[in-house]
């Protein structure tokens, strides 16, 4: 249910981008596409390999230190994406309990349209994070 | 002696909003200041400009570098493998070594009172724990000056007087945002009132909270 929940969100976010792109960039939704590819990689990744281990391996190496980063990056913002989904969906159903009603599609359109500047702000905040870190520029 | 943050007539806004205006203030080396003020009046704001992730249209600031700064909801600054390496990252980053980062960094969760869950992520430890692994963070650096947005939310009443406990054994400056009074009365000896776009009050935190007709002006009771 969770992990279904994630995809949900993962698919419209994925939708509205290539909406974006066909509309404003008149070419073929590669953004949205490129994203989903990495989310499910990333995803299947993170759960099949023990991650947490093989970045502890990898920081000790030199010459691996900044893909490992790389990919701390990309895992912790895959976390962010999902917490912000899984906690939207859980509060759109608290508030539209009635499946298919009045509102029921309205309310999730809204709900997926508020997911932009959530995920937008906990990405900026993450940012602002490397910045203090002096990891970004 | 040079100033831990020099604030001189900052202007900042959004679009056409301004958010501050002609904001000017000193913090010495070593003071504790904490900066109220009601929701949206530019407490958060203020502390991202002296951090440098936003611009001001105009003014004058000076942080006595390193700063670390501990942000409302810290769980984003916290994305290393286990908060041990967060807290040594910077250090690595700066080019300390390894043995000496991760000296440094057990040492100040050590300060925090985190020493058991070094090897921890961040993602298994509870709200109280995120900002204080986020305030070891900050520590690692031995900073001139620590930067703290509302500390205490998400905090329960005991974890709140640990983290006081905690910031007052620290010599370096220090400017708390937060609307938790009882917290500022603890932690800063000197409090700042922002509001209505400008600091509408700076003074001894004994006597500005005292004030029970000040703090209501300012929607702080």
């Amino acid at each position: 249910m969770r992990l279904s929940a994630a995809w949900l969100g993962i698919l419209l976010f994925a939708a509205v981008l290539a909406l974006a792109e066909f509309l404003l960039a008149r070419r073929p939704p590669f953004l949205a596409a490129r994203m989903i590819l990495a989310a499910a990689a990333g995803i299947l990744l993170f759960r099949a390999l023990p991650w947490p281990r093989i970045a502890r391996w990898s920081l000790n190496r030199r010459a691996l230190r900044n893909p490992a980063l790389y990919f701390l990056f990309v895992s912790h913002f895959i976390r962010i994406f999902l917490e912000e989904i899984l906690s939207l969906f859980h509060a759109w159903r608290l508030a539209a309990p009635r499946r298919w009603r009045a509102g029921w599609w309205r309310s999730l359109l809204h709900a997926a349209a508020s997911l932009f500047p959530r995920t937008l702000r906990r990405a900026e905040r993450f940012y602002a994070a490397l910045l203090l870190k002096g990891l970004a520029q | 002696m040079r100033d831990a943050v020099l604030v001189e007539d900052l202007e900042f806004g959004y679009g056409s909003r301004a958010v501050f205006q002609k904001v000017s203030f000193r913090i010495a080396p070593g003071e504790s200041a904490g900066l109220a003020g009601p929701n949206g009046a530019g407490k958060t704001t203020l502390l991202w400009c002296l951090m440098g992730l936003l611009r001001p249209r105009s003014g004058r600031i000076e942080v006595c570098p390193p700063f670390g700064a501990v942000f409302q909801n810290p769980e984003d600054q916290l994305f290393m493998p286990s908060i041990l390496e967060d807290a040594a990252l910077p250090l690595l980053n700066r080019g300390a070594a390894r043995p000496q980062a991760l000296a440094k960094a057990r040492e100040a969760l050590s300060a925090v009172g985190l020493e058991h869950a070094s090897d921890r992520p961040a993602h298994s430890l509870s709200a109280g724990e995120h900002k204080r692994a986020a305030l070891a963070c900050a520590l690692a650096l031995e900073p001139c000056v620590l930067l703290l947005d509302e500390p205490t939310s998400e905090l329960d009443p005991r974890s709140s007087r640990l983290l006081a406990t905690h910031l007052n054994r620290l010599p370096c400056a220090k400017l708390i945002a937060s609307h938790d009074l009882a917290f500022l009365r603890s932690a800063a000896s000197r409090l700042l009132i922002l509001d209505e776009a400008r600091i509408a009050a700076d003074g001894p935190a004994d006597s500005l909270l005292a004030d029970e007709d000040l703090l209501l002006r300012h929607g702080l009771k």
